[in-house]
């Protein structure tokens, strides 16, 4: 069986919560997300992630956030973050290798 | 009524009963929990009903209107039985693909990893062959490098463009659109990705392809940009392959093959063609590429064969021509070829819809 995602919640608390075909769940932290981010520029060089509120919140963004998704084709999808990234594809498959759930992280 | 007693009269829910023995062999449930059974209506013991298939290209249609007549005709009281056909392309339509092609049913990519296999003039013949059958067709010429659908078909109309819209010309029932419409006749089209990309979101989006049953997509060899620019642009309802029966042709077939698989594109089948060569003059069958390689891979993966095309004169003049063989009518062997391997395809359409994964909610 191909392993997809039935559901993926983005504004889950704790992150992006994501439940798959074969019943498996978890969620995903923003941070944690975009730092695995598969784009080549971030692959390159990993971004620098803010996860603490700003002290001055009117200069910043604020911490890493997920703000919207697109499903591409079959196999993937793609997420806008509040820092104005939008170039990573993450694969399904990509998603379930990097699931950060104690379960998963213990095979790995 | 008066003619029969009351316990012999001929009940809806005993006729419904009957033809749950009347199995679709390719989606394998019986077509009552289906809900192919449509319009019943009984008048004392005459039953009439209407089957509605999946596709007019079904290659078991008559098969079932046969053992569905006769499984009503066994049952007490009943007279006469008139099933007809009717049929309702299904389609499992994304939001992403709403969006760019909303009433769109059905996207067939027809692909192979080699050049030189006869790629368009399957994609021509097999859209052709499904309009025969019935169907709403459009066929989409994504090979920019070298667009051949054109002379294939025979096209002469342009589009038209009207506000910001392109509107395909209909050219043999077929509504068209190409790259070779845009590009002067002896220019090239060089280049880089993003354009590629731009293109095709354009062919889906931009073109007023209106009410289709199938939309047939010819691909360009390889695996490049304008693949995974059409397989991230909308989840395509599945990729035909097509190659010769020749291994080298086989092995690149099967890049083709390992790159829908990682982009979870289902493919629909291989196409053999090319498959054997008959002599006009004595009427010798010669297997110049070998005999059944492409049957024997796709058996091997685990793919549907959709059928053998011969390489023929014939056809080749015919393409030349701009008349797609698939037009003939009647017992022309080789429309026949394409006719059976259009109903392969259709009923791997439907089998691929009625098996599809429910899309992923993103909220």
């Amino acid at each position: 069986m191909d392993l997809v995602p039935t559901s993926i919640k983005l504004a889950a608390p704790g992150g992006v919560a994501i439940t798959w075909n074969d019943g498996h769940q978890a969620t995903y932290s923003y941070a944690y997300l975009r730092k695995k981010c598969p784009c080549a520029t971030c692959r390159d060089k990993p971004p620098e992630v803010k996860t603490e509120s700003d002290p001055f919140p009117i200069l910043g963004k604020g911490p890493i956030k997920v703000t919207g998704a697109a499903q591409i084709g079959h196999y993937a999808i793609q997420f806008n973050w509040n820092d104005g990234h939008t170039t990573g594809i993450y694969s399904f498959s990509y998603l379930r290798e990097i699931c950060p759930c104690e379960q998963c992280r213990m095979k790995s | 009524m008066g003619l029969f007693k009351k316990d012999e009269a001929v009940k809806e829910s005993s006729i419904l009963e009957a033809l749950r023995i009347v199995n679709d062999p390719d989606l394998n449930r019986d077509i009552v929990s289906l809900g192919f059974v449509k319009d019943l209506r009984i008048n004392d013991g005459n039953v009439s009903f209407t089957i509605e298939l999946t596709t007019p290209a079904c290659p078991v249609k008559d098969q079932l209107k046969a053992e569905a007549q006769s499984a009503v005709a066994k049952l007490p009281g009943v007279t006469g039985v008139e099933a007809s056909l009717s049929f309702k392309v299904t389609s499992k339509i994304s939001p992403q693909a709403k969006a760019l092609i909303p009433h769109v049913r059905n996207t067939i990519a027809v692909a192979s990893g080699k050049g030189g296999v006869g790629k368009s003039t399957v994609a021509a013949n097999l859209a052709v062959a499904l309009m025969k059958f019935g169907a709403q067709v459009g066929l989409m010429d994504a090979d920019v490098y070298g667009p051949s659908i054109p002379i294939l078909m025979g096209a002469s109309e342009q589009p038209q463009v009207v506000g910001a819209r392109i509107i395909p010309p209909m050219v043999r029932g077929v509504k068209l659109i190409s790259m070779g419409y845009f590009l002067p006749k002896d220019e090239a089209v060089i280049w880089r990705g993003p354009m590629l990309h731009k293109m095709i979101q354009q062919f889906l989006g931009e073109v007023e392809w209106g009410e289709l049953d199938y939309l047939v997509i010819d691909l360009p060899p390889g695996t490049g940009d304008i693949q995974l620019s059409l397989c991230q642009t909308i989840p395509l309802t599945g990729a035909v392959i097509v190659s010769t029966p020749q291994d080298l042709a086989l092995e690149v077939a099967s890049k083709a093959i390992a790159m829908f698989k990682k982009l979870k594109t289902p493919i629909l089948g291989v196409i053999e063609n090319m498959s054997y060569y008959v002599c006009s003059h004595c009427g010798q069958r010669d297997e110049i590429f070998g005999h059944g390689g492409a049957r024997k891979a796709s058996q091997k993966l685990g793919y549907p064969f959709l059928g053998e095309i011969p390489l023929s004169s014939i056809i080749r003049s015919r393409s030349d021509g701009g008349e797609p063989t698939a037009l003939d009518e009647g017992d022309s062997q080789y429309a026949k070829v394409f006719r059976d391997v259009a109903s392969a395809v259709a009923a791997q359409v439907s089998i691929a819809n009625y098996n599809a994964p429910q899309t992923v909610s993103i909220e």
